[in-house]
């Protein structure tokens, strides 16, 4: 194990590498808390989020992302920072990171801190460098931005409970979809040292909404959706897919569909009793943004199913706000990695995205967009329009009287837009041309709707005809995707949502 | 002065005026300012001359192009009073967020905000807090767009603005925004750094935001030799520069590359002032 370290280093070579060595982190979303400035601190937080850069590759930079220490004790094959590779290492002190994160945040660079970490010697000790620095930001430098921390897989939980009251936000990486990858790529991690702490914050972030009501964190957008849906009346026959397909993961050891959801049950994950340290005076809830986690994908040979199950399973077991996905890029030279000639698997990482969108904002539910008899999205369709094209029974809808949910699966309609419909037709019957201005993507809403009983064109609900005609409508692709390899620049062709900016 | 205003005709003003047709269209031509064109509506309005027949320009952004034969100009002089009654008539009668809409709009700077905005108060007293919902209205439908414009790039300022400190300590940014947002954004920043001494200067239009630590911020015109005092940076400055440029050039990934996408997110005319784009 060669370890380089070096420590009379400038400012900026440690930045850069450390920077350079969490920038596989994916989430730098910096929303979730509304909270105003102090009048004696620096800072605020804005509930949506606010991005302040996007670097080369179009990724929203919200955060300082850094690494603490890049040193680390682990030999994950995947991971640039592992400790069979010979890079060189370095740290930063707690005063340093407060420092960066003071001026940086003073400039308008950033929205606050993101705050990850090698292993150092120990779980425990690493967890308490990162608490140490968090502590030291809030109550030295009186910081009142956005806190993103990592906790460390590991680590005492009384030291995750006390980061847990200084950052806003907290994440664990799941790392790998399934157990059976983690055990491959990653041997000194395991999939239950990932889930207890990922329940231990879940448990705080409820303990911490039952002291502070809405203050102490607002639930995720699956765990609303869910409730309005509960709220609905729907037909059954259409919709009552939609809880039975995941109620395999509400019981946690269980396989959803034949599925390895979460297998190592997070049920056993339960915490020990009381909650250690709740700060006295406390106004700011336990990570009030929520919680959330990340994993790779394309490393491991998982299915598309697989991984939309696993997210689901996420969302409804632990509460999670949001679930990143990383296209997986072969840093290390690696019998294990697979190669991957086209680069990282962008377009599959896009449809990830699209798919998790369709989870926690559009009720559905990972059976219905993909099964075991077909586990892999379409790389032509977005999944939604996959899904319309399969159930065409369903179609076509009556924008004029159709519910918010209905209106919700139609391609080319989204959150924004079916409420401004169900909104504008109290006042006025709606034609393809309101259609147009109230946001509809008609190119593709038309083969599925009408407006007072007529199509907006002659169009033929079958099928073949629609995927072909939806795939002209997306001008160019098919020409591209003609050539072998699908390249990154088409990710931006596709306009549903905007997974790259980050902003949840 | 007779109190013929809005106020006193609940909900009646679409009746108020027989159509006649063949009468000349009026246009009310006001300044560039919420007061101005608040008070142009109210001027029109209380005209009682028949909304159809009614038009409001804003020569500074409107240009002198686009005169109509056949029309009577008006010049309708700021007045504060007047656009306090306009203000007052539609949060009663709608709603404060609609208000805030409506204001919202008027920072816009397409040149038909004002007469979009008088047309659509019909709607809006007559629909109440709903009007917005009401998109299939041509008028709701531009001032609901206007609305959404305004509030986008406020908030696409609140992330892209850059301060740098100045040798005295203060943080300065510029700005060249398209719309006149500079006074809806240094709310934001007034809260965030309310200890710190900062000025925001649009350099279209060439006026600033003065904050001074612990009390609330000044806007005021300024000229280009007044924010020459400002030129200096403190020691510090460029360190720190350093550092984020280092920062935002580590955080890419190389095999991720992908300049249309980072132009979509972050549109060219955005990074005019980025300390981490320039040059």
């Amino acid at each position: 194990m060669a370890v380089v370290y070096q420590e009379n280093m400038t400012m900026e070579e440690k930045l850069r590498i450390l920077a350079d060595a969490a920038k596989y982190d994916v989430a730098c979303t910096s929303s979730g808390v509304e909270r105003k400035g102090t009048g004696r601190g620096l800072g605020n937080s804005i509930a949506a989020g606010i991005c302040h850069s996007f670097s080369a590759d179009g990724r929203c930079i919200s955060l300082l992302k850094i690494l603490f220490t890049n040193e680390c004790i682990y030999d994950c094959k995947y991971c640039p920072n592992r400790s069979s590779n010979d890079v060189l290492r370095t740290a930063f002190t707690p005063e340093e990171v407060c420092t960066l994160t003071m001026e940086f945040y003073r400039r308008n660079y950033i929205e606050g801190l993101f705050l990850s970490s090698g292993i150092r010697r120990s779980p425990n000790e690493t967890m308490e460098q990162i608490t140490e620095t968090l502590r030291m930001l809030r109550e030295e430098y009186r910081f009142n931005g956005y806190i993103h921390c990592k906790a460390i897989p590991g680590a005492d939980e009384s030291l995750i409970d006390a980061a847990g009251w200084y950052a806003d936000r907290m994440s664990v990486n799941l790392e790998l979809p399934t157990a059976d990858g983690l055990r491959r790529l990653a041997p000194h991690k395991n999939r239950k040292n990932i889930l207890l702490p990922m329940r231990r914050i879940q448990n705080g972030i409820a303990k911490s909404r039952e002291l502070l009501g809405m203050n102490g964190g607002n639930r995720g957008a699956y765990w609303h959706t869910q409730q309005s849906l509960e709220g609905q009346t729907f037909p059954k026959e259409r919709y009552g897919r939609i809880r039975m397909s995941s109620s395999g993961a509400e019981k946690g050891g269980e396989h959803a569909g034949g599925v390895p959801v979460l297998e190592e049950s997070a049920g056993e994950a339960s915490c020990s009793g009381t909650f250690s340290c709740i700060p006295k005076r406390q106004v700011r809830g336990f990570a009030p943004a929520g919680q959330s986690t990340q994993m790779i994908i394309g490393a491991t040979p998982e299915t598309d199913f697989e991984i939309v199950s696993v997210a689901e399973a996420l969302y409804r077991q632990f509460d999670l706000k949001r679930v990143f996905y990383s296209a997986f890029v072969r840093v290390n030279d690696d019998s294990s990695l697979p190669v991957l000639p086209g680069g990282p698997p962008l377009l599959r990482e896009h449809r990830m995205y699209q798919a998790d969108w369709l989870l926690r904002y559009y009720g559905f539910g990972a059976g219905e967009l993909l099964t075991e008899e077909r586990p892999n999205f379409n790389v032509l369709l977005d999944p939604k329009c996959n899904w319309a094209v399969g159930h065409l029974e369903c179609f076509p809808v009556e924008v004029n009287r159709a519910d918010y949910f209905t209106l919700l699966r139609v391609p080319g309609i989204g959150p924004k837009s079916a409420r401004r419909i169900v909104q504008a037709r109290r006042n006025a019957v709606l034609d393809f041309g309101s259609l147009k201005k109230l946001g509809v993507v008609l190119k593709r809403a038309l083969y599925f709707i009408t407006c007072s009983g007529r199509m907006m064109y002659p169009t033929r609900l079958d099928e073949s005809y629609i995927i072909r005609h939806l795939l002209e409508a997306e001008k160019g692709l098919p020409a591209d995707l003609r050539g072998e390899n699908i390249t990154c620049r088409q990710l931006s062709l596709f306009d549903d949502g905007a997974p790259l900016s980050g902003q949840g | 002065m007779v109190h013929a205003g809005m106020e006193s005709r609940n909900g009646r003003e679409g009746r108020v005026l027989e159509l006649r047709s063949g009468q000349p269209t009026r246009v009310y031509e006001c300044e560039n300012s919420l007061e101005g064109i608040l008070s142009g509506i109210y001027t029109a309005w209380d005209a009682r001359y028949g909304h159809e027949f009614i038009r409001l320009t804003v020569p500074e952004l409107s240009g002198n192009a686009n005169f109509m034969l056949f029309c009577e100009y008006h010049t309708v002089r700021p007045d504060t009073e007047a656009a306090q009654k306009v203000v007052r008539s539609v949060r009663n009668r709608t709603s404060q967020e609609v208000l805030e809409a409506v204001l919202r709009a008027l920072y816009s700077s397409r040149p038909d905000k004002a007469d979009a905005v008088y047309h659509f108060l019909p709607s809006a007293f007559r629909l109440g807090a709903r009007v917005l919902g009401h998109l299939t209205d041509t008028y709701v439908h531009a001032v609901f767009e206007m609305n959404h414009q305004v509030s986008h790039e406020t908030h696409e300022y609140e992330g892209f603005l850059r301060f740098e400190e100045t040798e005295e300590g203060i943080l300065l940014a510029k700005l060249a925004p398209k719309n006149d947002i500079l006074e809806l954004v240094t709310p934001h920043f007034e809260d965030r750094f309310s200890g710190e001494n900062f000025i925001i200067y649009d350099t279209v239009r060439k006026k600033a935001a003065f904050h001074r630590a612990g009390y609330p911020f000044v806007l005021r015109q300024v000229t280009g030799e007044e924010m020459q005092l400002f030129s200096k940076r403190s020691f510090r400055e460029a360190q720190f520069q350093n550092l984020w440029k280092c920062f935002f050039g580590a955080i890419a990934v190389e095999e991720r590359k992908n300049a249309k996408l980072q132009r979509n997110m972050l549109p060219l005319h955005y990074r005019r002032y980025m300390t981490e784009l320039q040059d």
